[in-house]
């Protein structure tokens, strides 16, 4: 493992420019020198069976062609053509749609992080952060905080390994599937509470299976959305011994699909739980 | 005399023919005065229902066809009119299709992985994309891919490749997967893999329905009727390559036969191709595979059928739980639970090849007692015929624009994984028509000019 700093490298070195620039984005003039490229499709070359007609011999095409740019996107006509029609409503459902960009965008899983900190580091700083409660191998404690009252190492180190999630309390109404994937790489993760997290479907719990359902023995799906599928995702979990949902009230295929489980699983203990605590105030 | 009736001639091309004026406004007064007012804007012509223009024109209404009108309603919005044609509104050539609502995440090509991982996002988001009621019931089951010794170096070059676009996929060894499904002969086996998330299986009717019901919404008209011809014109300034010049002609209209047998021309810009086995006909009305030149290769998309079997268990007692994947044998046998319920349902893909010497129940009962050796105690018996628009040429699909007919798309010869895949298809087609080339998935290499080059595009990791 590369021990990276995350601290950023001192002004000094950005004022004086020691290397040459090799970005893809080169000026007109230097694509334009460097001629035709051939067409590359997935990283090999795509036979072309016939050229341009403008292309051909004896055929000739103004020098001042490099200087036409492509044509306007279309989403911004299609957002022109929108303009005479928009409504506050729309407005309000733009900036909602931002507000869930932004979001999935906080929560997602950053391969600099973990190559920083390695992969159970790189959860607790995730978790932490974003006031849910962590704890670790051989330790008692929970860890909770904010960025300034918990000092969390910045460097890889030795020994950090994470057994126990609880996102109850996770900000912005809970975790996503873009934020689940922070749990890859978890080898010593046992218990895992999901309560209060809204966004949680089918598809985060198969998530889940798939990445910690060889060592996760806790699940707390308390609050979650929940339907038969579900249980195609627990039942892969092999190590789960302990699981918690709400009362799968009138849905038939969920409660059969549960009896299933339950007379596949003899050492799985499903507890169906009703949520008695009041109810945990998501901070925005 | 001959003067004026030029000059109505004339009048009249100008005269727009507007459709079924809808009642505005509420006063009887005004109501009557508007219509009035049209009847008369109109030269009390008989208005026809049926539309005799549209931007885009898309043969066939199923998984593919409203997959493409939903992305061009979606981008363009009322800036394209979309008419989609579709001679069976009641699906049934699609429906109790138990074979093809299955996601999967092993494919060899970088093509097939970036449409299974789109499509996968697509299905994950579907509430938001379409309506909120849209239930896909997804049962994430993952699919398990057997491999005997000749195919499993390259099972392991498959699944380091996915690795290298983000799909996590475990290789399972012959001790692993006695563990986890002993009910699988694994004699014959070496390797086995299966992918970590995003993997099972979904109700493809309900995407279907939720598809057409958004579009519409949208603003598409869908309807019902059957193309019987196009309509050429010949251009004889137009200097294309690979054609004599003075000799090209091009498609302007089409023909279509409505429910009342009423034959309606419809004018397009773009017409795309989307209907399954049928395409090979309706690439025919538009003389590919029977001109000269370019338009001397036909397209080769046939349908062929295959049986779905379910394999039932007398007794209570199950070997295979509900931790049961969607097994894909070596042999072109696939297996998977029927959900809930204690039985499995089988079916075998069919040969691109068709041999008439070969009994396909006879193939399929051989493979399915070496793979489950415990189904001589249970009942087999057929519960329905799937059937797919397969590609004889290389056995994936075509999506792009005929060398010829540079207007008329073709998006069809998907088999099995055309309706795991029809979101990101259908966002390809769209990107065709509105951006001029693909933007997010690069899928030049699905083109028709593979097959006149002659350069097959082949999955390895689907058999």
């Amino acid at each position: 493992m590369m021990a990276q700093k995350l601290k950023h490298s001192s002004i000094l070195r950005t004022l004086c420019i020691t290397s040459r620039n090799y970005s893809e984005y080169k000026s007109i003039y230097e694509r334009d020198e460097a001629g035709r490229q051939p067409r590359k499709v997935h990283g090999k070359e795509y036979p072309e069976w016939r050229r341009p007609w403008s292309q051909r011999d004896g055929e000739w095409t103004s020098k001042l062609s490099i200087f036409v740019e492509k044509s306007p996107s279309m989403n911004v006509l299609n957002a022109m053509q929108k303009l005479p029609n928009l409504t506050f409503q729309d407005l309000k459902e733009w900036w909602a749609e931002m507000r869930v960009i932004q979001e999935i965008q906080n929560q997602k899983y950053l391969p600099e992080r973990v190559i920083a900190l390695g992969a159970n580091l790189a959860a607790l700083h995730f978790f932490v952060y974003r006031q849910s409660a962590v704890r670790l191998k051989d330790k008692k404690e929970w860890l909770v905080g904010d960025v300034v009252t918990l000092k969390l190492p910045d460097t890889y180190r030795d020994g950090y390994f994470v057994e126990a999630v609880d996102c109850s309390n996770f900000h912005h109404n809970g975790i996503r599937y873009e934020g689940l994937q922070n749990l890859n790489g978890l080898n010593y993760l046992k218990w895992l509470s999901l309560r209060n997290n809204k966004y949680v479907d089918v598809w985060c719990i198969d998530r889940i299976a798939g990445q910690n359902g060889e060592t996760l023995e806790f699940l707390n799906l308390m609050g979650c959305k929940l339907c038969a599928g579900c249980i195609y995702a627990l039942a892969r979990m092999s190590a789960l011994k302990f699981l918690v949902i709400n009362d799968p009230g009138d849905n038939i295929e969920l409660q059969a699909a549960l009896s299933m489980l339950e007379e596949e699983r003899p050492d799985l203990l499903i507890s169906i739980q009703v949520d008695t605590e009041s109810d945990v105030d998501n901070k925005l | 005399m001959n003067f004026s009736r030029i000059l109505t001639k004339n009048i009249k091309k100008y005269i727009v023919f507007s459709n079924r004026n809808y009642a505005k406004f509420v006063n009887p007064f005004t109501r009557t005065w508007d219509t009035i007012n049209n009847e008369i804007k109109s030269g009390f012509k008989q208005q026809s229902d049926y539309p005799e223009h549209a931007d885009v024109v898309i043969i066939g209404g199923g998984f593919i066809g409203s997959s493409v009108a939903y992305w061009l309603k979606n981008r363009a919005g009322e800036g394209l009119s979309v008419a989609v044609i579709e001679k069976d509104t009641t699906y049934e050539m699609c429906q109790n299709m138990h074979s093809h609502g299955i996601i999967t995440q092993h494919y060899s090509l970088p093509e097939n992985i970036y449409l299974s991982q789109y499509s996968a996002d697509f299905l994950r988001n579907i509430k938001q994309n379409l309506k909120e009621d849209v239930d896909i019931e997804f049962k994430p089951h993952g699919t398990l891919i057997l491999a005997s010794e000749k195919y499993a170096s390259k099972l392991e070059e498959n699944v380091s490749l996915q690795k290298e676009f983000g799909i996590s996929s475990k290789i399972l060894t012959v001790e692993e997967i006695e563990r986890l499904y002993p009910w699988i002969n694994t004699s014959d086996i070496k390797l086995g893999c299966i992918s970590k998330e995003s993997e099972g299986a979904f109700n493809s009717q309900s995407l279907l329905k939720g598809l057409i019901k958004k579009t519409q919404e949208l603003g598409a008209t869908y309807l019902k009727s059957e193309v019987i011809d196009f309509e050429m014109n010949p251009q004889q300034d137009i200097l294309m390559e690979g054609v004599a010049p003075g000799s090209f002609k091009k498609i302007n209209r089409l023909v279509y036969r409505t429910e009342d047998n009423q034959e309606i021309f419809l004018k397009f810009a773009v017409c795309v191709v989307a209907a399954g086995s049928d395409s090979e006909s309706v690439a025919k009305l538009a003389n590919i595979g029977t001109g000269g030149g370019l338009l001397s290769v036909p397209l080769p998309i046939e349908k062929r059928e295959y049986n779905v079997y379910s394999i039932e268990n007398e007794g209570s007692k199950m070997s295979f739980g509900l931790n049961t994947p969607f097994i894909m044998d070596t042999s072109g046998l696939w297996l998977k639970r029927d959900g809930l319920q204690k039985k499995l349902i089988c079916g075998q893909i069919p040969l691109i090849k068709q041999d008439k010497n070969i009994s396909y129940s006879d193939i399929l009962y051989s493979s399915l007692h070496n793979r489950y050796p415990e189904c001589v105690k249970s009942k087999v018996k057929p519960i329905s015929t799937d059937f797919i628009d397969c590609n004889t040429y290389d056995d994936t699909g075509i999506l792009g624009p005929h060398p010829y007919h540079t207007n008329l798309f073709f998006a069809t010869g998907f088999s099995r994984q055309g309706v795991q895949h029809s979101p990101a298809i259908g966002r390809a087609v769209a990107e065709l028509i509105i951006d001029c080339q693909f933007t997010t998935i690069d899928l030049s290499r699905f083109g028709f000019d593979r097959i006149l080059i002659d350069e097959p595009l082949i999955e390895s990791n689907v058999y």
